[in-house]
């Protein structure tokens, strides 16, 4: 992981390292049962170099708290590492420069559960459009990179501070407290490669 | 110059068509000693090393190391129309940069196909301990694979010091094949340390493509690690493949 950071560190793959102030690699437990991907760094994590820091950070730490996980035993990846000016939306060129690390990450920590933080991290990993307001809280089948386990779909911590209901949100999490509950039942397994 | 010829196609086509399932181009290395070619699939699961001394070859031409870029799936195109009893002939047109295939059986046909730049990249070479190693009929992995692929996409391969055993399971059921010793199927059992792993159905059956039913494959397993096949081809060739395993959650 160590080497991976490294690389994520001095990417220069996709355009949007001309603007970042620190790339935003992810950070956790590389043996983390459970994992969380979201976007992308916010204005925040790209000042400070770590995910989910700020507001969403602080109510991503409650929600966590609430589905019976701390923060410092799950793994936080964002799909793309390095901020989009203005939190645009991700180009697709610059998702597919990025999604290597994500999925070497993956590699790595080989979860036994990822939990997609919106829309956009859920349809990268599910490979399709989500419907959010229809698959929120759902537990989905997922084969993305290799690695071939259980995705839950969750509205992202900073939905909640844009207009989505917070009640939603902490539905979602009451639910996947349930599922971590049970995360010994889930069949999941990776695909390894025979080098990077 | 580069001029080799076989008594017939089959060994050639064969090993083609199995690895241009996984490998969409590669470099043929030719040298005075013989051909070499290794090459890794794009997502770096499976690797290829097939080679062919000069005595493999009725004829073989070659003065000095020459690099060929070849597509793998229009070679395979132009193979799949070789008679498995046609003799072979691949040369060199320096001039046009190009490779010249005949086939002669009862007819002479010659295909003609670019050559292709290839960029050369450097392959892993993982060091890799096998605590287990058996020689098995490729027909018996053949209907195996065959078999687990009824219930899942991935199959478990299993070698401990009475057997053989390939194993599969998913939502509709699980099925299981043994090799014991004494077993038709069951040439030899080298056991250091019993092994087991998993591997992708789609590849392995890519791969046993370059057998025939009454060949006999030699598997080199430890637990977990990637698993090698080795295909005997002819008496002094060999085409070797290495698949990285599937790995269960911790």
């Amino acid at each position: 992981m160590e080497e991976l950071n490294r690389l994520i560190k001095s990417c220069t793959r996709c355009d949007l390292h001309k603007w970042r102030t620190n790339p935003v690699p992810g950070e956790g437990p590389e043996d983390a049962e459970v994992m969380l991907v979201g976007e992308a760094p916010g204005y925040y994590e790209d000042k400070e170099g770590r995910p989910f820091v700020g507001a969403a950070g602080k109510l991503l730490d409650e929600l966590l708290e609430s589905a019976g996980l701390k923060r410092e035993e799950v793994f936080i990846a964002n799909v793309l590492k390095c901020r989009p000016p203005g939190n645009r939306d991700p180009t697709d060129e610059e998702i597919e420069a990025c999604t290597p690390y994500l999925k070497r990450q993956i590699q790595i920590v080989r979860p036994r559960l990822i939990v997609a933080l919106g829309r956009f991290a859920a349809g990268v990993l599910l490979g399709r459009p989500v419907s959010m307001g229809r698959m929120h809280g759902t537990l989905e089948d997922c084969s993305y990179g290799g690695w071939r386990g259980k995705v839950f779909v969750s509205y992202h911590p900073a939905a909640a501070l844009y207009g989505t209901s917070r009640e939603l949100l902490g539905r979602d999490f009451e639910s996947l407290r349930g599922i971590v509950e049970r995360l010994d039942e889930f069949k999941v397994s990776q695909q390894m490669t025979l080098g990077p | 110059m580069v001029r080799i010829r076989m008594e017939n196609a089959k060994t050639w086509k064969t090993c083609i068509s199995a690895i241009a399932a996984l490998i969409d181009e590669a470099a043929f290395k030719f040298t005075p000693e013989g051909m070499r070619m290794k090459a890794i699939d794009p997502s770096h699961v499976a690797l290829v090393d097939f080679e062919l001394p000069a005595d493999a070859f009725v004829e073989y031409e070659v003065r000095k190391e020459t690099v060929l870029g070849i597509d793998l799936a229009e070679m395979d195109k132009v193979m799949s129309r070789a008679k498995s009893e046609d003799e072979f002939v691949l040369e060199l047109s320096e001039g046009e940069n190009r490779l010249i295939l005949t086939f002669r059986g009862k007819s002479t046909r010659r295909f003609s196909l670019p050559l292709i730049d290839i960029r050369e990249t450097e392959l892993p070479e993982p060091k890799l301990e096998f605590t287990a190693s058996a020689q098995v009929s490729a027909g018996a992995i053949q209907d195996a694979l065959k078999d687990a692929g009824l219930v899942g996409d991935s199959v478990k391969f299993e070698i401990s010091s009475e057997e053989f055993k390939m194993s599969a399971e998913g939502d509709s059921g699980s099925v299981e094949m043994k090799l014991s010793k004494g077993d038709e199927g069951l040439k030899k059992l080298d056991v250091r340390q019993q092994a087991r792993a998993m591997y992708n159905i789609n590849y392995l059956e890519d791969m046993s493509k370059a057998a025939s039913s009454d060949d006999i494959v030699t598997v080199n397993l430890g637990t977990d690690l990637p698993i090698q096949l080795n295909f005997p081809m002819g008496k002094k060739g060999r085409l070797s493949f290495l698949l990285a395993p599937r790995i269960e959650a911790r």
